[in-house]
Order: C-alpha cells, then sequence, then structure tokens
C-alpha cells in the first residue's frame, strides 16, 4: 500500500516538475491571429499573406486600472505581411518574424484580394480544411476592387479589433454569411461558391479613423475563381433568394404619385425547383415574404384591403425585378451560386448526365418563372394614419 | 507492528469481558500479560464481594479510588441510628437531587422495627430503597460493580452498615451544555436544536421526534479507558435486519482505548477508509437523524460528542440539505439543481480553466480569451502554478479562519481580501481571471451542504487542476472516471454509494433528480428499507385530495 502510495506521489510530483508537456502552451506565448489576407504578390506569381494579430497587452486591464477602451485606434492589433510561393510558407515566414508563436484558433475572418480571388482560391481553401488550428467557422469575403492587405489595416470605430466589425456584419442577417464550411460545401458540389465583399469607404464624420469597412456587393465565383460581383440591385435581389437575409426593410414607391411605404421584413421564405418542360430544365422561383408597415408616407388608408392591395403589388414587383435582375446577371455570368445544377442532379441525374458537359450554356439560356408572394400583416395595430 | 498484534487479539474477547476487568483499570490495558490471560466472567474472587462491614468496605473502596480526589465519600446516619456512607464523583452529579431525595429522606427515615410486620421491605437495604424517592435504584453485590457504577455510571452509591449490598442510584447530572442550535447545519426554516455533548440529551431529543416503541436504541460501552456510552439507533420493522446486524458487528470489533469523537467510531467502521468520499454522515441534527431513521437508516450517537453518526448513505444526499424538506418543493427543486451545477463548479472550474488557457485556446470565445490574454500579459507564472498557488492560499486561509479566535477572524478576511485578492493582481503576480475562478470555486464548495462531503471535492479539485494542467482535458476526464468508477465501486455499510442511479431504482430517483412534494414520496429508499418500503398512502396526492367537481375552483 506505502510503495503504491509513493509511487502515485513520485508520479505527480515529477509530472508537476514537467514545463513543457506536450503541447501546453501559455496564453501569453501565443499571438492570436484575428483576420488573415491574402494577395496576389507583386511579381504575379507568389502568394501575399498578412494577418492581424491581436495585441493582448492593449486590449484589457494591465496591472490594475482600467481597461483600454480606446476604440479605432490601430493600437489594438499589429498587421503583418510577407510573399511566399504558398499560403503555408507565407504564414511559416510571418512565423520566423514573430517572437510568439501564430495562433490561428481565432482567425474569424479570411479576406481574399481580387485578383488573388479572380486567379482561384482552391490551394487556400485547402490549406483553411487542413490546418487543425483553423475554424472553419471562419467566414470569407472578397475585397471588393482592393488588395485584401488594405483591409487589414482599416481600423473599426466601434469595436476594438476589426475583425470584431466584420464578424458582426456577417451576423447581422441582411447579408449573406458565408463561412469557410460553406465555401467549401458549394465548392465541393455542383454549384459555385459566393461571397460577400468587402470594401473600404471613406466616412468624413470621423475623427479616429476617416475609412471604415462595410460589406456590400456579392462575389460571384465560377468553380473556384471569381467571375463578377454581383452590385445593387442584383446583390439584392441575390440576398432575397440566398436564404440569408432575416432582417430588412424596404421602401417601395407607389404608382400614380402616391406617396412611399416602408415595410420590415418579418419572415422569408424561398425555394427554387427545377422543372422539366419538354425535356428542357426551367426554373421556378417562388418566394413568400411576410412584411410590417413600419412607415406609412402615402396618402392610402391601408386599413382598406384594396388599398393595402396596391402596396403589395408595388412590393411585389420591386422585389421581382430584383431577383431578376440577379438571375439575368448570373446566366449571363454562367455562374450558378443558387445551386440549380444540385438540384437537377438530386432530382434528375439521368438528364444531369446528358446536360453537364453543356450545362453552362444550358443555365445561361434557361427560362426562369417567379412567383412571389407578399404578405403585409398588423396594419391594424394602428388605426389609419395621422 | 506489536500493539496491532495486541489490539486484535483483545479484539476476540467479547465486550461484556472487557467491562468486567474495570477493577484493573489502572493496569496497563494494551499490556501482553493482559491480552494473554482473558479473565474469564464466572463468580467473582470471594475479595471481590462486599462485606457487611461498613468500614472495611469504605477502606477498601478508598484504596481503589485513592487516585481518583474528585470521588467524595460522605458518611451518613440514617434509618434512625444506622452508619452509612454515600460514594459519588464529585460535580458529575445532581447535588440538589441527592440532598432532597437521598440525603433528606434516608436521615428522616426511622429504622423499621423489627416486629412491625413490614409488607415489602425486609432487609436494612429494601428500606433505604424504599425511602429513597429518585427513579433508579440498583443493588450492588461487588466492589468492581460499585467502581463501575460510580465511575462509569456516575451513579451514587450507597454503602450500609451490615449489609453485604450498596445500593446504586441514579442521580446523574452536572454541567452540560445546553440545547443550541448547530453553526454548521443552520436553517431558515426548520427546527433549531441541536445535540449536544451528553448522550442522554441527544437520546431524548431523539425519542421525542420518534415516539414509537419500534424505535431501538442499543447502548454500548467503547473505549477501554473513556468506557463511552455509544447508542446504536434505528427502528424495528423498518430498518434492513441486515444493516443493523453489520452495524452492530463493527462497533462490537472496536477495540480501543478511547472514544472521544463519533469521528473515532467512523473511521474504525467505515467500509473504504481510503477513500476520499465520506461513507458514514455526520450531522448535529436530531430532525436529520429522525428523518433517517425513518428511512430505515441506522443512527450512532456517543456520549461526548453532539455529532450522530448516519449509515448507510448515498452520494446524493450530500446535496440534500435538511431544510430541503421543510421548505415548499418548487423552489427547493431549483435550489437543488443550483447545488449540483456548482458541485460540478467546485470540482471543475479551476482545472478547466488552466487546460483550456494552456491546451485548448480554441475553446474559448474570441473576446474572452483576448481578455484573459490580456490579464496574463504580466503574470510571471504558468497557469497551472498560479492556480496552485492560490488555491492552497485559499485552502490555508480558510483553515486559519477556523483556528483563529472570533476577535481577529476579521483579519483573515482582510487580509485575504486586500493582499491576495487586490495587491496580488495589481503587483502582475497574480492574474485577475484567476483570482475569480477562485472565489467563484470558494463559493462553490460552501454551496455543498454537507462539510465533509466538501473535503472530498477539495482534495479531488487539487488532482484535477494538477492533470488538467499537465495533460489538459484529456487529463481531466481521465481523471473524472477514474474517480466515477471508484465512487460505483464504493459502499457504505454494504450499500453501493451511487445507489438509486447505480444500481438504478427508479422509484428512488426522483429524490435524486428533483425534490418531489411530499405527497409524492410514497416510497421509503430501496436500499435502506427492505423489509417496509411504502411510506404513506397514495390519498394525499392532489387527483384524490380534492372531488373532481370542486377541482375547477
Amino acid at each position: 500500500m506505502w510503495r503504491r502510495f509513493a509511487t502515485c506521489v513520485s508520479i505527480v510530483a515529477s509530472s508537476l516538475m514537467c514545463t513543457g508537456c506536450w503541447d501546453s502552451t501559455e496564453i501569453d506565448r501565443l499571438s492570436i491571429v484575428t483576420m488573415t489576407g491574402v494577395d496576389v504578390a507583386e511579381d504575379g506569381q507568389s502568394v501575399l499573406g498578412s494577418v492581424q494579430i491581436a495585441r493582448a497587452s492593449e486590449l484589457g486591464t494591465t496591472g490594475g486600472g482600467s481597461p483600454a477602451t480606446s476604440t479605432g485606434s490601430a493600437k489594438a492589433y499589429l498587421v503583418e505581411s510577407a510573399e511566399g510561393p504558398t499560403e503555408v510558407e507565407v504564414m511559416a515566414k510571418i512565423r520566423s518574424s514573430l517572437p510568439r508563436k501564430l495562433f490561428m484558433g481565432h482567425r474569424r475572418v479570411i479576406v481574399i484580394g481580387e485578383d488573388y480571388a479572380r486567379r482561384g482560391v482552391g490551394q487556400l481553401l485547402d490549406e483553411i480544411v487542413r490546418n487543425p488550428q483553423s475554424r472553419l467557422r471562419t467566414y470569407v469575403v472578397v475585397a471588393f476592387h482592393e488588395q485584401a492587405q488594405k483591409m487589414l489595416q482599416v481600423p473599426s470605430d466601434l469595436n476594438r479589433l476589426p475583425s470584431d466589425a466584420v464578424v458582426e456584419l456577417e451576423q447581422s442577417g441582411s447579408v449573406v454569411a458565408m463561412d469557410a464550411r460553406r465555401f467549401a460545401k458549394q465548392l465541393t458540389s455542383h454549384s459555385d461558391p459566393y461571397a460577400m465583399g468587402i470594401a473600404m469607404f471613406t466616412n468624413e464624420m470621423s475623427e479616429a479613423s476617416p475609412e471604415a469597412l462595410t460589406l456590400e456587393n456579392i462575389a460571384v465565383f465560377q468553380r473556384d475563381k471569381l467571375v463578377d460581383w454581383l452590385q445593387g440591385e442584383a446583390a439584392k435581389g441575390f440576398l432575397w433568394i440566398s436564404r440569408d437575409l432575416r432582417d430588412d426593410s424596404e421602401t417601395v414607391t407607389l404608382p400614380d404619385n402616391r406617396g412611399k411605404v416602408s415595410v420590415r421584413l418579418g419572415s422569408v421564405r424561398t425555394s427554387h425547383h427545377v422543372k422539366i418542360v419538354r425535356g428542357q430544365p426551367e426554373l421556378n422561383i417562388n418566394l413568400h415574404a411576410i412584411f410590417d408597415i413600419n412607415q406609412n408616407a402615402s396618402r392610402l388608408n391601408l386599413l382598406q384591403p384594396n388599398q393595402m392591395d396596391v402596396v403589395r403589388k408595388a412590393l411585389q414587383a420591386k422585389i421581382q425585378s430584383q431577383i431578376a435582375s440577379a438571375m439575368q446577371q448570373l446566366q449571363r455570368d454562367q455562374a450558378d451560386p443558387l445551386g440549380v445544377s444540385n438540384e437537377l442532379f438530386k432530382y434528375n441525374p439521368g438528364l444531369w448526365r446528358r446536360l453537364e458537359p453543356r450545362w453552362r450554356e444550358v443555365y445561361a439560356a434557361m427560362p426562369i418563372h417567379y412567383n412571389i408572394d407578399i404578405n403585409i400583416r398588423n396594419a391594424g395595430l394602428m388605426s389609419s394614419s395621422l | 507492528m506489536r500493539s496491532k498484534r495486541v489490539i486484535r487479539r483483545l479484539g476476540d474477547w467479547t465486550p461484556h469481558d472487557r467491562r468486567v476487568r474495570l477493577d484493573r483499570l489502572n493496569a496497563p490495558v494494551l499490556s501482553d500479560a493482559m491480552a494473554i490471560t482473558p479473565s474469564d466472567s464466572s463468580p467473582a474472587p470471594p475479595a471481590d464481594w462486599l462485606t457487611p462491614d461498613l468500614d472495611a468496605n469504605i477502606a477498601t473502596l478508598r484504596d481503589t479510588l485513592q487516585k481518583a480526589s474528585d470521588v467524595v465519600f460522605r458518611p451518613l446516619v440514617v434509618l434512625g441510628g444506622k452508619r452509612a456512607c454515600i460514594v459519588y464523583v464529585d460535580g458529575l452529579s445532581d447535588m440538589e437531587l441527592v440532598d432532597a431525595h437521598v440525603l433528606e429522606s434516608l436521615i428522616q427515615a426511622h429504622s423499621p422495627a423489627p416486629d412491625t410486620p413490614h409488607p415489602l421491605a425486609i432487609t436494612h437495604v429494601e428500606a433505604a430503597a424504599e425511602q429513597v424517592t429518585t427513579a433508579g435504584v440498583k443493588p450492588v453485590r461487588t466492589f468492581s460493580a460499585a467502581v463501575e457504577s460510580i465511575i462509569v455510571e456516575l451513579q451514587v452509591v450507597l454503602f450500609l452498615e451490615g449489609t453485604e449490598t450498596a445500593i446504586a442510584l441514579n442521580a446523574g447530572g452536572g454541567e452540560n451544555r445546553a440545547i443550541s442550535e448547530p453553526d454548521a447545519e443552520a436553517v431558515v426554516r426548520g427546527p433549531r436544536e441541536g445535540f449536544n455533548e451528553s448522550l442522554r440529551t441527544s437520546i431524548t431529543l431523539l425519542r421525542r421526534r420518534i415516539r414509537t416503541p419500534d424505535l431501538a436504541i442499543e447502548t454500548m460501552q467503547l473505549g477501554t479507558y473513556t468506557q463511552t456510552k455509544v447508542a446504536l439507533c434505528y427502528i424495528e420493522g423498518i430498518a434492513d435486519s441486515e444493516i443493523v446486524n453489520e452495524v452492530r458487528t463493527r462497533l462490537k470489533r472496536i477495540d480501543t482505548d478511547s472514544i472521544i469523537d463519533t469521528g473515532y467510531i467512523e473511521e474504525l467502521i467505515e467500509d473504504n477508509p481510503f477513500s476520499p468520499f465520506p461513507q458514514i454522515q455526520n450531522t448535529e441534527r436530531p430532525d436529520v437523524v429522525a428523518s433517517m431513521l425513518v428511512e430505515g437508516r441506522v443512527a450512532i450517537l456517543a456520549d461526548g460528542s453532539p455529532f450522530a453518526l448516519i449509515a448507510p448513505i448515498n452520494f446524493w444526499g450530500a446535496l440534500q440539505a435538511a431544510e430541503d424538506y421543510y421548505e415548499r418543493f418548487p423552489i427547493v427543486n431549483l435550489i437543488r439543481w443550483l447545488r449540483y451545477l456548482f458541485m460540478f463548479i467546485a470540482l471543475y472550474l479551476p482545472s478547466l480553466y488552466v487546460a483550456i488557457t494552456t491546451f485548448h485556446q480554441e475553446m474559448l470565445p474570441t473576446k474572452l480569451l483576448l481578455s484573459i490574454a490580456a490579464a496574463r500579459e504580466v503574470t510571471p507564472l504558468p497557469a497551472i502554478a498560479e492556480c496552485l498557488l492560490m488555491e492552497i492560499t485559499f485552502e490555508a486561509l480558510r483553515e486559519a479562519g477556523i483556528r483563529l479566535p472570533k476577535a481577529v477572524g476579521s483579519a483573515i478576511s482582510i487580509v485575504g481580501a486586500l493582499v491576495i485578492g487586490q495587491a496580488a493582481v495589481e503587483a502582475g503576480i497574480v492574474s485577475a481571471p484567476m483570482v475569480i475562478v477562485v472565489a467563484i470555486t470558494g463559493i462553490a464548495s460552501f454551496v455543498i451542504p454537507r462539510y465533509s462531503f466538501t473535503i472530498a471535492i477539495r482534495i479531488l479539485r487539487f488532482g484535477m487542476i494538477i492533470l488538467g494542467g499537465t495533460i489538459g482535458l484529456f487529463g481531466i476526464i481521465a481523471f473524472t472516471l477514474a474517480v466515477i468508477v471508484h465512487l460505483a465501486s464504493l459502499r457504505s455499510i454494504g450499500v453501493p454509494y451511487l445507489m438509486p442511479a447505480s444500481p438504478l431504482t427508479k422509484k428512488n430517483m426522483r429524490d435524486v433528480i428533483t425534490r418531489p412534494p411530499h405527497w409524492a414520496m410514497r416510497w421509503r429508499p430501496i436500499e435502506t428499507s427492505k423489509p417496509n418500503r411504502q411510506r404513506q398512502s397514495n390519498a394525499m396526492a392532489p387527483a384524490q385530495r380534492m372531488p373532481r367537481g370542486k377541482r375547477r375552483m
């Protein structure tokens, strides 16, 4: 008994003496990467990688005193860049220039430079999926007409780390929340991936930093290569059918100069089906959305069903035109981020096999039918407008 | 090694034999000579018998008790001219009672005239016994019995001239601590009585709650020097006789020189002495003991200790406070779940903190990680060393708080809060999140109602921290599995420690996960009350309580 006890104690005691136990790493020996960016280097061949690292010492209370609350300063993070033939090589180079270990477990955003995206993101995705430290919940965004490296340097006015700002934008419910897992899934299926574009805009009013980041435009890929951007109406139209839209408000201008009505999105259900008509696929897009009245700036009495119909019809027309413009552009680009090919492959594999070699042309010429159903509720919660 | 063997041989004797050896109290008890030649219980040697000569008797007794200076010999004249002497231990007899009921009545009484036909009293002794108005009277015929009565039973012994029989009178009294509310087991709602150090008072408190002839109170004396009275209580007809027999056997096996507290008994009879988990519950509350007895469990009380032992118990009872059954059940359920949660916090929080911050940083939300990273930026020690440092300091603080006199007690809290809490963080020696973790852990360990169980959690916590800090979550899980295996193999008086859960008995699981309302607790725990499982009828359930028509109201 005593021998066994002594053995146990000595094992425990000696394990305490072990300082470098396996992969144990103290937090203060890590440099926590919050955002990375990839670009094509100036030579047009190698990769220019950038990492944004949180400066922990600037982020919290250090030895008493209140925590640093300054936002919008570039002090909370630093950006390191390096060039190399592959993404992994680039990371190794950055690692060697830093005293601490690069910790990718908290990378929340990957920014892909536009040039790099046009060249193809396959090898990047491969690295992300293989890296055990990397989160698949990392959001993927594409820098709109810009280098990713630039995007990493833009501070946020409200968040101490720009990556937090981007994540919050992605989660807002009014953009497509495309993370690495979903991106890779789209890429490995028959459809094409897409991602939000990230852009800088100049905010004249801000004193701390005149530049800020915003998510706008949707990057459309054909396989792993960026082909086009959906902008404005088309981007909105794609959002309607992408199932990502949760939070939105629309303002419709009523015909015959009757004013404007603003509505808030309650819920939206959207689906698309491929229907085979005379051996050729046709696409049906259904959308059922429920809105609440946000503001009635018109002369209509919305308690009257026939007057409410006017609003509904106007809203329906607006949404349909947005979706149609998105679909037209996608057909022109021969990109299929919606997953129409998946649909065909699942429900009509025989036809898919026949069509697959010339699928892109078939898709571009595919007739599309829209079935937009709008419901506006709760007009009666208030009496007629003042 | 040598003394161990002797004790084992002593253990082979029946307790009766041991009690007979009282006359050799002053002889070295554990000497080998004694062990080899056990005295037999056959008729005492002639020298032990009392003689009709009072002076000779008193002289012999004085000789035996010469070292015990607190024994009082009080000569007096009783029954109209007869010489007598009473012997008692000073301060342990109720002197008012002795004065009023023994001395006064004896001195004033007259000797029975030889010619008067006396219906009852035949001898002087019986006459004297008749005059004494105390409750317990017992004839004593040998010196050893007289010594036992005086020293062990704390009786007043009356020796009379001309008889070979003395009378032992119950005049128990002396100073006792008043019945007060136990500090360690306070309740908001519920009885506020606690046991005290007198076995008599404690049994009174118990009997007041359970008034049935089925309440069995078996007394025995343990400890060759202390001769501590130990009472084994159970309810005949509910308690499983196998369990009662087992406890009785284990108690009888005890052979030691002293039983100062029931803690001695606990360690001597528990199933697995090396387990950190207590297999016998201790409580100062008579209501807890009573409720345990009616569940079929067994209680052990001892003179000199306010703590009753309860066995068999299970793991889950550690998280059930007495008040759980006095307050209404909805809030008790929530509080019980809170206790479960905080038991896990008390066991795991520091180790999880260490493991996650040194091995699994990706498990934390980013902002939390950054806050911790910021706090740890300046600290010199690795997380595990920091955690052990803080936990050990906390344990020391707690220990100091118990031992310190009350007047200086507040100093400890100032030192603890200021020096360890604030100064260490400000000096950058300890990170603030670690202080929070240790503080929450400390609070969590006080949420567990049973103190002896908290000790187990505290011990295991250190194992968890070391394993969590050296091999991460894997170590924590491995250690948890080891603890579960240990718990599953642990037994309390032969009853599995995880009883309603493993082996699973669904009827009793309800009182583990929730606290059902009293009308729904129809069954006693199966592990302890095999002979008599049903606690109550089903007629008190709400559906039965109210006629259907009236339920609409």
